[in-house]
């Protein structure tokens, strides 16, 4: 009897029991630190809150980690492998890495010039983005079903004239978000797309746009704009300011990446403070609060999104 | 009897000698452990890397990758250290291009190409020259801004 209190009292103390609806108790940041010097590129998780800040993945001599994603830290993680061949060529390949068994499994069969990529929020499937930089020349948002195994174009990008970047599934895991970059008579124009895997279809929801993050019922989105953090409906597409540039002086955003929280009312953003030169984490309450600062790293942060524990 | 004694205080004193040999293991991996020295091997100290952005005209806090931009670097002048003394490459997808080998600890004269890069319109940067440190951080950042 002793004993089983025991044990129960550990696991309680530990941590070790599931989420079962709420708030868990650690919803987590996920993010790439990219470093000054080749490879020396982490991923790195932080609580909400900028507490308890560790590397899940630390670089090695000639291999780092360029991009993380995934839905549970439990699950496997969708991680962008940045490594340096024996003749020195460097390489940016898809891995899903299961951290609970170290097991690393490559994702498709691009081996060059592989970008971001997410798993779909039923985890049947991977949104990712192909550099033109690949061996094939494929550049564009690709779907990769990890039942099959199997690798199809979605959108074929033409850059320097449009091409995508930064996806992000909506929740119901029909729809895929992005930003669209084209470039006319006006120079660079970026812009907030839902592609429609039914479809097949591409539709601009808001423009300018340079981030975006969808709410956990897939019924608004959060924009980064000309104005600063705004909040928008999807049907209605009216949108309210949150946080304008002002609240979030002398910071620039890099693609630090953007993203809801699952439990609380807030936004996370990655930006960049130019005057010390270093990345920070703020979060942007959704009632009206003043966004907080609430983690800084020398490191450069990219593609900061929630994760569950 | 004076035997019996000695050979007593003998295993008392072979005890606490045994036991200050375990205290002292002891604390050597408390000691260990609270510093954190573990057989940690330090990220590569030597190496360029090359990075171009783009600032976005219509939204200016607010910059973007740009791949495909062709960089070069010529060691002009090598301070100490080894590794390569000229390279070139391509900026991947987040803008970045490695050159691990190259001698960091060196004058770098840096030219970036724009033509054929997702900013074609940028206009070539460089040659510019910078000191690379003999350890640390060796990022040539390249910003483009066309309006």
């Amino acid at each position: 009897m002793i004993r089983l209190s025991v044990a129960a009292a550990f696991l309680v103390l530990a941590g070790c029991s599931r989420h079962s609806g709420g708030e868990p108790a650690r919803e987590s940041l996920i993010f790439a630190s990219s470093g000054d010097r080749p490879f020396t590129d982490a991923i790195e998780v932080v609580g909400a809150d900028g507490e308890r800040a560790h590397r899940i993945l630390s670089p090695g001599r000639r291999r780092s980690y360029l991009f993380a994603s995934g839905n549970s830290l439990r699950d496997p993680l969708v991680i962008v492998v940045h490594e340096a061949k024996r003749d020195d060529s460097v390489t940016d390949s898809l891995y899903l890495y299961d951290q609970t068994t170290a097991h690393w499994s490559p994702v498709g069969d691009e081996k060059t010039g592989d970008g971001a990529g997410v798993l779909s929020p039923d985890g049947w499937s991977l949104a990712s983005i192909r550099g033109a930089t690949g061996a094939d020349k494929q550049a564009g948002v690709w779907l990769f079903d990890l039942q099959n195994k199997t690798s199809t174009p979605l959108i074929a990008d033409n850059p320097p004239i449009h091409w995508h970047a930064n996806p992000a599934w909506r929740p119901n895991s029909k729809q895929i978000g992005l930003i669209g970059l084209s470039r006319g008579n006006r120079g660079l124009a970026l812009q907030f797309v839902i592609f429609d895997l039914d479809s097949k279809r591409e539709e601009t929801m808001f423009s300018p746009a340079g981030a975006f993050c969808f709410s956990p019922d897939g019924t608004q989105v959060g924009l980064l704009t000309a104005e600063g953090i705004e909040v928008a409906s999807i049907a209605s597409r009216e949108r309210r300011l949150v946080a304008s540039w002002g609240a979030l002086q002398g910071r620039t955003y890099n693609s630090g990446g953007m993203s809801w929280s699952r439990y609380r009312g807030m936004l996370a953003i990655g930006l960049f403070e130019k005057t010390s030169r270093t990345s920070e984490i703020w979060t942007v309450p959704l009632d009206g609060q003043a966004p907080k600062r609430v983690y800084s790293s020398p490191g450069r942060i990219r593609g900061l999104s929630f994760i569950d524990p | 009897m004076l035997a019996q004694e000695r050979d007593v205080v003998n295993a008392k004193a072979r005890l606490s000698r045994t036991a200050l040999k375990m205290w002292s293991i002891s604390l050597l991996f408390a000691v260990l452990l609270a510093t954190g020295c573990s057989f940690y091997i330090p990220p590569i100290e030597s190496g360029v890397r090359v990075e171009t952005v783009e600032v976005d005209g219509e939204m200016q806090s607010i910059t973007v990758p740009i791949s495909n931009a062709n960089d070069f670097g010529v060691a002009v002048v090598t301070f100490g250290g080894s590794g390569a003394v000229t390279f070139s490459g391509f900026t991947n997808s987040d803008g970045y291009d490695d050159h691990p080998s190259a001698n960091a600890d060196a004058e770098w004269q840096f030219v970036t190409k724009f033509e054929g890069s997702s900013a074609p319109n940028c206009p070539d940067a460089g040659p510019v020259t910078h000191n690379g440190p003999a350890q640390g951080p060796m990022t040539e950042l390249v910003q483009c801004f066309v309006y």
